[in-house]
């Protein structure tokens, strides 16, 4: 027996007072809706005034549902009920004002009525008349769902929490679902696992790896250079004494930067149900895009759980043959499952001092003027074979950490700028200034009928003196791609990325 | 006369004997019910936690109003000021119509003049825009470009969205438009010959509502009275049924059910002798005014 499944035993044998449950129903009443919350001094004065901004009659209903939850008292649907009506109000006040606008007492009318739901939703058992003895049986799938969506969409929609004790008592809540998770899993193993095996969604089909990839290729013809390990201070020079002053710092791959990380071994993120377990079940809520790429017709982004995800566009067996649908692209996944951040380390080389964006790029005023980054910025990057970030420029020194399969990346200096075709200011006054106009997979003869390529070189000529460099990211190793760099990138596998921004 | 209703009523706002202060939280009206009698009746304003009706010698308040609107009944001007979703208040002033950008304004005072339309009879908000019927018929609107759909005309740099501009479409009719009512993304007018007309954006519900002025055929009954609530519709015919359709998530619609893609009938269970003479719909409510035929 594993230690871990040891504790899990023991924690079952003490009884009624240790089960994830009733620490959930602790964690509501005690951490997220506590009898003070929105008393009148202390602490919670801030939060009760930025309350008191929606109106009093908003107020007053969010304090009688509050109220209604410490003491189960009143109608178990009806409270439920007018949390579902409080988070529409606010919900209708976001699409109201311009995204900038929304007053804050919105954001947080959010954040509080999706508490006292999450909340009304845990401790239903409280509502029931006491049974007696009657052994307490795991939440119920449905209720494990709506759970996580209740708190997941009010990270999504508003951020994570600014007072910080209520960020606290949301990864506890996550933490102590995800025992409750673990719970119904050994529970359904005991006694329902004769319903389950019929199940043809596949729900509890075990997954230990991605399906291969047969994607096409791409042939590297100037391959970035790559060294096994280089040390802090010469990833320093490396940036700051580049070979060519015209050009600035190169683009270099680090083999060895990412192997110790747990993501890589034991907690190996190549293993679909580890990321699972980790999203309770994959119940965890994720931004997605859908479509081809950000510069396509069609494109969109939804919300949806990291299970649907998987088994939409990850887990396909075989894998669809044509470009990627479904991306979970640019998402501080960190943020939002902390324990996962665990799994994976900031690389040294972010804590150097790169120099500023080489004078050749265009955009270098605009990136000049960004405030110095305490920390760098992590976003995950989760897809199938196929995903396609057309070309663009990002306003830091990039790490790209390649921890599940492999991708093409393709690198254009800043110098090259004028043959790449920025866009510019587009509808709706959004600035694609740091987007190409170039879909490089059909001008590079990736994508697309020959008509359409040869359609392409007409359009942009310049396109064809344009001087790159590539390469095959593989598995465990790390790029850095220096600030104001063009890149093309381009998933070959089923793909995991993390990308540590810094200045 | 009768005042029935049906929805939301988290604020008891449909409950006029509830006390003001009162600790147990309202459950909604799941039905058409009967919720005041008195010798006339008119719904002067409902919001998202309060109605405000006027009966034979006073104005009478169920809910909880918030300071804007009682400051607005105080002020005898409920029936000259709109306020929009976006906090935006507009208001009647003289033969103008002046603009709050937001309630901290409207508290402090500030205000625009928006460009003469003439003398306005009414004044409507939806979620992030406005619409105005001049003494005239004519339709002006204005509001949120990001939401251009809502406004039911062209917008372009002689049209601003911004600005109040005609509907042209309604400017044409052969008859002219008596009443305007808007909520949520979608406004509609109704004419003189009892058609009615909708625009705005066409979400919930489903395929009825496009961007510009769309004549309503129901089986092509005469209208005599439209109601535009946030995700519902209320339309009266000139034989006294009343028609539903849109979103009951509050029992706005009187019916079991989730939502109404179609019109329904409502269901009022009248007497007999009883007639409905007029209808309005509140944010996630529904309101019906209920005569004797004889009167």
């Amino acid at each position: 027996m594993s230690p871990r499944s040891t504790k899990q035993a023991t924690q079952l044998e003490q009884g009624v007072d240790s089960r994830p449950q009733d620490a959930l129903i602790d964690v509501c009443l005690h951490l997220l809706c506590q009898p003070d919350r929105y008393s009148v001094d202390g602490e919670t004065t801030h939060r009760r005034s930025s309350l008191e901004a929606c109106g009093l009659p908003i107020f007053r209903l969010l304090c009688q549902v509050h109220d209604g939850l410490q003491n189960q008292h009143g109608s178990y649907k009806l409270l439920l009920k007018r949390c579902n009506d409080l988070i529409a109000i606010a919900n209708e006040k976001f699409y109201a004002y311009p995204f900038k606008d929304v007053p804050r007492c919105w954001m947080n009318l959010y954040i509080e009525a999706s508490l006292l739901k999450f909340s009304m939703l845990a401790t239903q058992r409280l509502w029931m008349p006491s049974s007696g003895n009657d052994p307490i049986r795991p939440l119920s799938e449905d209720v494990m769902d709506e759970l996580v969506s209740t708190l997941d969409m009010a990270l999504i929609m508003t951020g994570p929490p600014s007072d910080s004790a209520t960020g606290d008592g949301i990864n506890m809540a996550f933490e102590t679902l995800r025992k409750c998770h673990m719970e119904i899993e050994q529970h359904d193993e005991g006694h329902t696992s004769k319903k389950r095996k019929l199940n043809t969604t596949g729900g509890t089909r075990i997954y230990d790896q991605f399906p291969e990839s047969t994607s096409f290729e791409p042939k590297c013809l100037f391959t970035i250079p790559r060294v096994q390990s280089i040390s802090f201070t010469q990833f320093e020079r490396h940036m700051l004494q580049p070979q060519s002053a015209d050009l600035g710092p190169e683009p270099l791959i680090i083999r060895g930067a990412i192997g110790s990380w747990p993501a890589r071994n034991e907690r190996a993120w190549s293993n679909p149900s580890y990321l699972l377990s980790k999203t309770i079940g994959g119940r965890r809520l994720v931004p997605i895009e859908t479509g081809r790429s950000y510069v396509d017709e069609g494109w969109g982004q939804k919300i949806t759980t990291f299970k649907e995800f998987m088994h939409k566009y990850i887990l396909l067996n075989p894998p669809p043959s044509s470009l990627a649908s479904g991306y979970l692209a640019q998402h501080n996944l960190f943020a939002q499952i902390p324990s996962l951040r665990l799994d994976i380390a900031i690389p040294d080389y972010c804590y150097t001092r790169p120099p500023p964006p080489h004078h050749s790029s265009t955009l270098v005023a605009q990136y000049a003027q960004l405030p110095q980054l305490e920390d760098p910025l992590l976003n995950a990057w989760f897809g199938p074979a196929g995903t396609i970030s057309p070309l663009h420029t990002d306003p830091y020194h990039n790490f790209l950490a390649q921890v599940v399969g492999k991708k093409y990346v393709r690198l254009y200096a800043p110098r090259e700028s004028e043959k790449l075709y920025a866009r510019g200011l587009e509808d709706g006054g959004i600035d694609m200034g740091n987007t190409s106009a170039l879909d490089v997979g059909v001008l590079a003869g990736y994508d697309g009928t020959l008509e359409e390529q040869n359609a392409a070189h007409e359009k942009f000529p310049l396109f064809e003196s344009a001087k790159y460099v590539d390469c095959i990211l593989e598995e465990g190793e790390g790029l850095y791609i220096p600030v104001g760099w063009w890149h093309y990138v381009r998933s070959l596998s089923v793909s995991f990325s993390v990308s540590f921004w810094f200045n | 006369m009768e005042l029935w209703a049906a929805g939301f009523n988290a604020w008891g706002q449909l409950e006029f004997e509830k006390p003001e202060v009162s600790s147990s939280v309202s459950d909604d009206l799941g039905q058409f019910t009967c919720i005041m009698r008195d010798g006339k009746i008119c719904v002067l304003k409902s919001t998202f936690s309060t109605t405000i009706v006027g009966i034979s010698d006073r104005t009478r308040a169920a809910g909880s109003p918030d300071d804007i609107l009682t400051n607005l009944t105080e002020q005898g001007k409920l029936k000259s000021s709109a306020i929009a979703g976006n906090d935006k208040i507009c208001q009647l002033k003289g033969n103008a119509v002046i603009q709050y950008s937001s309630a901290e304004d409207y508290r402090k005072g500030i205000y625009e003049t928006l460009e003469d339309i003439g003398a306005v009879i009414q004044l409507e908000a939806g979620q992030t825009g406005f619409t105005a019927l001049t003494t005239t018929g004519k339709v002006y609107s204005w509001g949120d470009e990001r939401y251009g759909q809502c406004l039911g005309r062209e917008i372009d740099e002689d049209l601003p969205a911004s600005k109040p501009c005609i509907v042209e479409d309604l400017a044409d009719l052969p008859n002219r438009i008596i009443k305007i009512s808007s909520s949520g993304y979608v406004t509609a007018a109704l004419t003189s010959a009892n058609d009615a007309y909708f625009w705005g954006r066409g979400e919930d519900p489903k395929d009825l509502i496009s961007a510009f002025p769309t004549p309503l055929d129901l089986d092509g009954q005469d209208i005599l009275d439209v109601a535009v609530g946030f995700n519902h519709i209320v339309v009266l015919t000139t034989e006294r049924k009343v028609f539903i359709v849109g979103d009951n998530g509050n029992g706005q619609l009187g019916l079991a059910i989730e939502k109404s893609d179609d019109w329904r009938e409502a269901p009022l269970p009248l007497s007999n002798g009883q007639r409905v003479s007029g209808i309005y719909a509140g944010y996630k409510n529904t309101f019906v005014l209920v005569e004797d035929e004889m009167a």
